[in-house]
């Protein structure tokens, strides 16, 4: 489902015009980018919890050269789904 | 790592504000999102969020495993699992988060300011050594002391393209040295102050530990080399030797391989006897009547148990059968015997034989 797609559902199941969803949708990008970027871990009521998490330094090995190469530190998003959530799409 | 918690009613504020709008329509809104994310998830298996990144769900198959406590299998079955991929940008922005903090803490702790660093270092080395230039003699003292000064600014240079070792020095350098100012003898003193020297002038320790090795690496290098040369002397009579012997071995070489040639001789000799042999069918071990559809292939195979071997029951027939493979119905032929040499087809002059009779009748 791509995003115009999305805001025609919240248009229709939420009741409100799709310039409107638009605009609110926006806005919640634009809140989650900043709490997410600064550190914060935001929770989604019944959905899940997206937050930057580090991936630790670490040393692997090349199965053909056996040669180790350090894969250095990184930042990323991630997202840990809910119970309630993960029950209702196990088996969709 | 997230240490604060936006919770969900914090997120409808925020929203709320940034949109103009009340913190009701915001957590309307909120929920219809997540909602349609659930919506688009059931239908597409995967929802795009523009600015922000994809939530998809991806089939885990199921797996066996084993129950801990009574140790039986069981099958843990398969499901969708729901996961998140942060769009290009957002990664981009979220990776640089690593280097920014890092960077600056590193940075602080590690090197405020290096040359300030080694002007202390040189500072506190010259009380040091000043306390020690008491308990020894002066005019040493103050030979090193002259000889520090000048170093320093010297290896400050140096000191700069090596500053992540040199880190290490500060903190190792001040524990040693009060330690074995007081233990230490005069003589002691003073042949172990150079070496104190080049550590505190804040030259990693390996540096002038390199400076001894840059020469010695070229002795060892030249030592190897004559030990090779010298080597290759003592063993000159021996490689002569073994020259020698090479250049005398060959004739016995090619003494073998004339040896060897006179036996496969005799032994191809022999073989081309049997092929050529003449075959006469005097004995015969049966009588078959051909049926419909039958094959001399098959008769063979029940009298000999090799179907190759009915080329010999053709030649024995031949005035029976003209054409091998077209036996007639009703006709009644003998089956030859055959001695042990005819029947081994692991003998590759025999097969070979067979071979090219059955070309040759099956030709015609």
């Amino acid at each position: 489902m791509k995003t115009k797609e999305l805001i025609q559902h919240i248009a229709t199941s939420g009741s409100m015009t799709k310039t409107r969803a638009e605009e609110l949708l926006s806005a919640t990008v634009a809140v989650l980018q900043k709490e997410l970027l600064g550190g914060k871990s935001v929770q989604l009521q019944n959905f899940g919890t997206l937050e930057m998490t580090r991936r630790n330094a670490r040393t692997v090995v090349h199965p053909k050269t056996k040669e180790l190469t350090t894969i250095p530190e990184k930042m990323q998003l991630t997202f840990k789904a809910n119970a309630t959530i993960k029950e209702q799409l196990k088996n969709t | 790592m997230a240490n604060d918690k936006l919770t969900w009613t914090e997120l409808r504020k925020a929203v709320a504000e940034y949109a103009n709008t009340s913190e009701q329509e915001a957590g309307q809104f909120l929920s219809a999102l997540l909602e349609g994310v659930v919506e688009g998830l059931k239908t597409d298996k995967q929802v795009k969020i523009k600015g922000l990144g994809s939530f998809a769900l991806k089939a885990v198959a199921p797996r066996k495993s084993v129950n801990i406590a009574t140790g039986e299998t069981f099958t843990i079955e398969g499901y969708n699992k729901l996961t998140f991929s942060a769009e290009s940008m957002l990664k981009e922005s979220v990776e640089k988060r690593l280097e920014q903090p890092k960077t600056e803490a590193l940075m602080a702790e590690l090197n405020p300011d290096p040359l300030k660093k080694l002007g202390e270092q040189a500072n506190e080395i010259v009380d040091i050594l000043a306390e020690l230039g008491q308990a020894v003699s002066k005019p040493s003292l103050e030979v090193e002391e002259v000889q520090e000064v000048p170093e320093v600014p010297e290896e400050k240079t140096e000191e700069t393209i090596e500053e992540p070792t040199t880190i290490e020095e500060p903190t190792i350098e001040p524990a040693p040295e009060p330690e074995e100012e007081p233990t230490e003898e005069p003589v002691e003193a003073v042949t172990e102050e150079p070496v104190e020297e080049a550590r505190p002038i804040a030259e990693p320790i390996a540096k002038p530990t390199c400076k001894c090795h840059k020469w010695v690496c070229w002795v060892i290098g030249a030592l190897v080399l004559l030990g090779i040369i010298g080597t290759g002397v003592y063993f000159r009579a021996t490689l002569a030797q073994w020259w020698q012997c090479m250049q005398d071995c060959q004739p016995t070489i090619e003494e073998v391989q004339e040896e060897d040639s006179l036996e496969v001789q005799e032994v191809t000799e022999a073989a081309i006897s049997l092929a050529d042999k003449p075959r006469e069918y005097v004995n015969f071990i049966g009588i078959e009547r051909v049926g419909k559809d039958s094959r001399l292939a098959w008769i063979a195979y029940k009298y000999y148990a090799q179907k190759d071997l009915w080329v010999f029951i053709y030649e024995a027939n031949r005035d029976l059968i003209k054409n091998p493979s077209i036996v007639r119905e009703g006709q009644v032929i003998r089956i030859p015997e055959l001695s042990e040499e005819y029947r081994n087809l692991y003998n590759p002059e025999l097969k070979q034989l067979v071979d090219s009779l059955a070309v040759e009748y099956l030709r015609k």
